[in-house]
């Protein structure tokens, strides 16, 4: 059963899994063999573009693709880390269809949640397997019991600029609600939220930014670290700064020590060990993630040069 | 896929459908999972009744027929499905059917009638092999190339440009730098003019997608199959109902595969097959099969299998066990889990070995003892094993099949059902990757004969992605305890290997008899043992044991030379005796980045450099039973036919080459009909053996049309002084073309076969795969480039030396080497079969977690051919397929360890491995 609403409000109200480009739903849907209503946005002709706002920030709609938000020109000046952010992920071939709502959205990439064999915390189950098996590519700042990283790279861009999420209802949530706003339990039940937007604030002046990557391929390849960055600069000096990781635990990790260390220092001048060491200590790898914290720490050195590589 | 479709006239039947957006409030609703789309296809209306959940890529293929648009990963990894979708390369397997609606989608059907000039550039610079990855690469190349002309002329892109825009396809044959070359020529205008000639012979159908491979084929009436598999790796099957699937409207068939009582040894294992008049529905009845099991702990890895209270993967009978090689296991001791040792030296040697080796451990010479360790490799071509079966009467079968043996295969299947070779055909015309995995008669092709036989209608039964990745096939995962010495003369002084392999269930690795092939020495004790463990039985991949067994052996060799302070080259030619390697490392010696390479102590900073070597053997084997029959018409026409198959390696192209060679005409002056078991015999594309079977043979039967036409011009036509030339002959009066003579003649046909070399063969093997005399060498270097922060490394330049003998079409030799370079570099940096170490499921079901090189891998790539010293060998040359391969993940072992002194001993060396050892 499939529905074609043609406004989001009107998909917020009818039951079943919203579908947005899909590229997530289908993989999900072939492995599990079945698939209940879908709620399909295809005809829905809003919250496709970007468009300035009035505070002199970007609105981002929920159903811009990928490939439009990494070739926007705007996004590219106004905010590096989210254009770099969406050029990085998957191919051309799928960032013309996967969507910004369906990226924050998506599943995680655990291997075993998205094996249909094992039931585990995500499925009903009781348990998470990757804690007790093979944790490769888990988390290694474990905050929640299931050990699936989050596996949206725009959340990380998103929530170094502190965005706003704006539902069908106008409502407007902080990012760092977003799973809390889009309850993964309620997702197929009427009356739950769409996402129309994403609102980034105006940058501030001088203001540097970056997103970056470590995978074991070049290219097309899933991160095993990724990483955000924004310094706000007064003076010539960072007033304030935002430094979140990627594929490293439950939701995007800000390292609140790490961005206190950064305050007052002029770009390019920062206290290396001061950092390293708050990234550190905020670790709490499984059996076989230890490697993702040192890759974190040579994340956010590299991601520092390359913020101030994209000057605004 | 259930639906009805109308493409072009049949427009007129939305006036009877309401349109899909006059909307009730809340929008529009579909029939029960069921939606009407309208869309446009290659410039026509189309209207097609979908499946919710239906793809894009499944409207194209399955609804509409456009098979150029190819199901290789079905999530998004790949590119193989692209088709444009209002011009934009897409991914069509990742996005909904219905999203197509009111757009308008070009495949690569739609291309055309002219060829692009992306499509003449990939067919000058062979930017293919198996050409299943072709349609997806050409499409996105198309897209790239039209607006990178509009932006910037003529101007050349980047490698980093072409890769980003080429980020997300796959070749598994790799042949991504004609792809690169293609794509850099095509925008700088270079293919804008005529198609030029081209070395593929099968080429035009691949890059036009006209190509029909064995996923392909839909025959009237044809069923579609699925497979109920294992969940558990260990456990015996209690029950096994089946009712509830064959109760299902419109299942055809349900057949057990196993039966109560019976033993599941590994996850994956075939239960039981349904038939249905489609895929989703054969993958819902299989869903509804009861199965339940007496579940047992598996046994997964090496430490599992030998632990002391490990359970028996074979308890009772080892009998059935599968063998992982092409050849017949050895008898050999069991002990629990374990299963040898196969001895691959004498008793007599084995004492000289280890008494060489504790002589170098007291000090009298230099001692390298280390344990290696390998990865396992999952062979994961493009095309996934299929079978099409449909039996045209009670006792005779038409198989389409996607192998790499054709008449084996027939033979094989012939024997199983109890007919008469003649009642079988096995056709395959294009091959979508192969590499070992697809040479003999597995499950899959018992499924689809057995559901074909019980329907009596055409039943397909193609693999999933992740049930490739799982039963496909897989190189085994090896670990090695080697012991090398050289005394105080830096000679070779003793040898001790202990191989221990795990191809899951099956038995009969050989991974010794590398560490025999090369550096022939009597001292050497050489140890296989099998460890039984409950996964998938390995296959033969891509010269079987010789990738694991390099990757110790020539690092140990290494090793050795730098703890004597001796030049690796010196020291293997002090010990090698193969002639072509020999030769080669004069080539090496002369090469600058080699003489100009720096030590690692001599490094420092976060990015390091370096260049190793290593060396490899391969053995010669060729198929004596083959046979090439040629035609030749009064009207001109000739062509060649047998039984073998081109699984990207280009069998055709060798054989018109070798042909035409003979009788002094242009290559595609002469027809080929390959793929199809019904012609005289033909060789499996096994052990690198192909050319060296139908060369030869091709050569024979051209060699006998020009004899006779020589006759007919000497007797029938009473010329004198005849004499062959390019073409045709001379003779006193004048010149006639080989045209003209088939003119005065009836059809002619004559078979060609594999004759003798000079001085004979091994007496190893039999009709379809002997041991020749005399083996195949290799070297190879690679340029590392390690980022010591963050445990990446990147092969920047790699230099191969190739001693197989003569080399007949260059550009094609030259794909294959540069295929099995880059499959090496994936073998060493990325492949990584993982399964559930409590389970024994596996977790890697899909190319996004089991991660093969992409474009963005391609180094810098230099190959040099020495041809000689095969001279006795009919058609003077062995094969080099596998050789190319076998020494690449060693190298760069040995690069990584010249970047940065340290040793890394297993593979792949991913990021965590590598951080792990630079810190240690
Ligand atoms: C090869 C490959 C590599 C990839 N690499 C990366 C990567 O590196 N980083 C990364 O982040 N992603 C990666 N992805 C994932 C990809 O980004 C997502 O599949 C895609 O963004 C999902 O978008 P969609 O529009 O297709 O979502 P859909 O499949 O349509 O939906 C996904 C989920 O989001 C929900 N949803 C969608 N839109 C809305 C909305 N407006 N309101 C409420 N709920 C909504 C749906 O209900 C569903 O639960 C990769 C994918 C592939 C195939
Ligand atoms: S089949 Fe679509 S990307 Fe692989
Ligand atoms: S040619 Fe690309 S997969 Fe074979």
């Amino acid at each position: 059963m499939m529905v074609f609403p043609t406004t989001i409000q009107q998909a917020a109200a009818r039951p079943g899994i919203i579908r947005a480009g899909g590229t997530d739903l289908l993989d999900l849907a072939r492995r599990a063999g079945i698939s209940g209503p879908v709620v399909d946005l295809r005809d829905v002709s809003g919250q496709r573009n970007i468009q300035a706002t009035e505070d002199g920030g970007l609105r981002i709609g929920g159903l811009v693709t990928l490939a439009s938000l990494a070739d926007d020109p705007q996004v590219a000046a106004m905010y590096p880390a989210v254009s770099l952010a969406a050029a990085s992920i998957a191919g051309p071939g799928i960032r013309a269809v996967a969507t910004v709502g369906g990226n924050l959205l998506q599943e995680v990439r655990c291997w075993y949640s998205r094996n249909p064999h094992f039931d585990c915390l995500r499925s009903g189950g009781r348990a998470c397997w990757a804690r007790m098996g093979d944790n490769l590519y888990h988390v290694a700042f474990d905050r929640e019991i299931c050990a699936a990283p989050s596996p949206s790279t725009l959340a990380l861009a998103f929530v170094a600029h502190d965005a706003l999420l704006e539902t069908h209802d106008a409502a407007l949530h902080p990012i760092s609600g977003l799973h809390k706003v889009f309850d993964r339990q309620k997702r197929t039940q009427a009356g739950r939220p769409v996402l129309a937007a994403v609102i980034l604030p105006a940058p501030s002046e001088g203001q540097l930014s970056s997103y970056l990557r470590v995978s074991a391929r070049p290219l097309a390849d899933w991160p095993l670290v990724e990483l955000a960055l924004r310094m706000d600069l007064a003076g010539g000096l960072v007033r304030e700064a935002r430094l979140v990781l990627g594929a490293v635990s439950q939701s995007p990790l800000r390292i609140p020590a790490a961005e206190r260390a950064l305050v007052g220092w002029a770009p390019g001048s920062f206290p290396p060990q001061e950092i390293e060491r708050a990234i550190r200590d905020s670790a709490r790898p499984l059996p076989m993630t230890s490697y993702k914290v040192d890759l974190a720490a040579a994340a956010v050195r590299d991601g520092i040069m390359a913020a101030l590589e994209n000057p605004p | 896929m259930k639906g009805s479709l109308g493409v072009g006239a049949s427009t007129a039947l939305l006036g009877r459908v309401p349109a899909p957006s006059a909307a009730e409030p809340g929008g529009s609703v579909a029939g029960k999972d069921q939606v009407l789309v309208e869309t446009t296809v290659n410039g026509k209306p189309v209207v097609a009744n979908t499946h919710q959940d239906c793809s894009a890529l499944d409207l194209l293929r399955d609804h509409l027929g456009l098979t150029g648009c190819k199901k290789a990963c079905q999530q998004g990894s790949c590119g193989a499905c692209t088709a444009l979708v209002d011009g934009v390369p897409t991914h069509t397997c990742s996005m909904p059917a219905t999203s197509l609606q009111g757009r308008s989608v070009t495949t690569i059907e739609g291309l055309g009638p002219e060829l692009h000039p992306v499509q003449r550039a990939f067919l000058a610079n062979d930017a293919l092999q198996c050409g299943f990855c072709t349609p997806g690469f050409v499409l996105a190349g198309v897209a790239f190339h039209d607006r990178w002309r509009a932006q910037h002329g003529k101007a050349e892109p980047s490698k980093d440009q072409v890769a980003a825009a080429l980020a997300g396809h796959l070749c598994r044959c790799a042949a991504y730098d004609g792809i690169f070359r293609a794509m850099v020529q095509a925008c700088a205008g270079l293919h804008d003019g005529d198609l030029s000639i081209f070395p593929r012979r099968d080429g035009l159908e691949k890059v036009t997608g006209k190509a029909l491979y064995t996923v392909d084929i839909r025959l009237p009436g044809q069923l579609e199959a699925a497979v109920l598999r294992s969940p558990h790796a260990n456990a015996t099957l209690l029950d096994l109902d089946l009712s509830p699937a064959r109760a299902m409207p419109g299942v055809k068939a349900v057949i057990a595969l196993a039966q109560p009582g019976s033993r599941v040894r590994y996850a994956g294992q075939e239960i039981a097959a349904v038939a249905a008049t489609d895929h989703r529905l054969a993958r819902q009845a299989v869903q509804r099969i009861q199965a339940s099991y007496d579940v047992s702990k598996p046994v997964v890895g090496f430490d599992a299998a030998l632990a002391p209270d490990a359970p028996l993967v074979y308890d009772t009978s080892h009998r059935g066990a599968p063998v992982v090689n092409e050849v017949m296991a050895t008898p050999a001791r069991w002990d629990g889990n374990r299963r040898g040792p196969f001895a691959t030296s004498i008793f007599l040697s084995h004492r000289l070995a280890r008494e060489g080796v504790e002589s170098a451990r007291q000090g009298r010479g230099t001692l390298v003892h280390e344990r290696w360790e390998t990865g396992t490799q999952c062979h994961s071509t493009l095309e996934p094993h299929v079978a099409v079966a449909h039996w045209t009467a009670p006792d005779s079968l038409l198989l389409h099949l996607s192998t790499q043996a054709c008449s084996s295969m027939a033979m094989d299947i012939a024997r199983r059902w109890g007919l008469r070779e003649s009642q079988v055909q096995v056709q395959c015309s294009y091959v979508g990757g192969a590499f070992g995995a697809k040479a003999t008669l597995q499950p899959e092709t018992i499924v689809a004969v057995d559901l074909a036989r019980e329907t009596g209608a055409p039943v397909r039964f193609a693999l999933d992605r992740d049930e490739e990745l799982v039963v496909g096939g897989s190189r085994p995962a090896v670990r090695m305890d080697l012991a090398l010495a050289a005394d105080e003369s830096s000679a070779l002084s003793g040898m001790d290997l202990l191989a221990e392999s795990d191809s899951g269930v099956s038995i009969g690795n050989t991974v010794g008899l590398m560490f025999r092939l090369m550096y022939h020495n009597r001292r050497k004790r050489l140890r296989d043992y099998d460890v039984l463990t409950n996964a998938p039985p390995g296959r033969p991949f891509r010269g079987p044991g010789g990738p694991p067994a390099y990757w110790a052996l020539e690092q140990a060799v290494d090793e050795l030379a730098t703890r004597m302070h001796r030049d690796p080259v010196s020291l293997r030619r002090a010990w090698d005796r193969n002639p072509a390697r020999l030769r080669l490392y004069d080539w090496v010696d002369s090469l600058p980045a080699w003489k100009g390479r720096q030590s690692s102590a001599r490094q420092g900073g976060r990015f390091r450099r370096g260049i190793g070597l290593a060396a490899a053997g391969w053995f010669y084997f060729f198929a004596p039973g083959t046979q090439v029959r040629l035609d030749a018409e009064p009207d001109g026409s000739i062509r060649l036919t047998c039984a073998t198959q081109d699984m990207g390696n280009g069998t055709r192209s060798a054989m018109a080459q070798a042909a035409a060679a003979v009788l002094g005409i242009p290559p595609d002056r002469i027809e080929l009909s390959i793929g199809d078991s019904r012609a005289p015999f033909g060789p499996s594309s096994t052990g690198s053996q192909t050319t060296a079977s139908v060369l030869p043979a091709a050569q024979h039967a051209a060699e006998q049309l020009r004899d006779e036409l020589l006759d007919v011009a000497r007797h029938r036509l009473g010329l004198s002084q005849v004499q062959a030339v390019a073409g045709g002959l001379e003779h006193s009066g004048g010149r006639l073309a080989w045209k003209d003579l088939l003119s005065h003649c009836q059809p002619l046909s004559f078979v060609g076969r594999r004759q003798k070399d000079r001085g004979g063969a091994t007496l190893l093997g039999n009709r379809q795969s002997r041991l020749g005399r005399g083996q195949a060498g290799a070297v190879q270097l690679s340029e590392v480039e390690v980022d010591t922060h963050l445990g990446t490394v990147r092969v920047l330049r790699t230099w191969t030396g190739i001693g197989s003998g003569r080399i007949l079409v260059p550009q094609l030799a030259l794909s294959q080497v540069y295929g099995g370079i880059i499959q090496g570099i994936g073998y060493a940096l990325y492949e990584d079969r993982r399964l559930d170490p409590s389970t024994g499921l596996q977790l890697t079901t899909g190319l996004d977690n089991y991660i093969v090189p992409v474009l963005a891998d391609l180094p810098e790539m230099h190959v040099h051919f020495d041809e000689d010293g095969f001279e006795y060998v009919r058609g003077g040359s062995v094969g080099l397929s596998e050789l190319a391969t076998l020494a690449v993940a060693a190298s760069i072992g040995n690069a990584m360890h010249n970047a940065t002194g340290k040793r890394f001993r297993r593979i792949p060396l991913r990021p965590d491995r590598v951080l792990e050892v630079l810190q240690s």
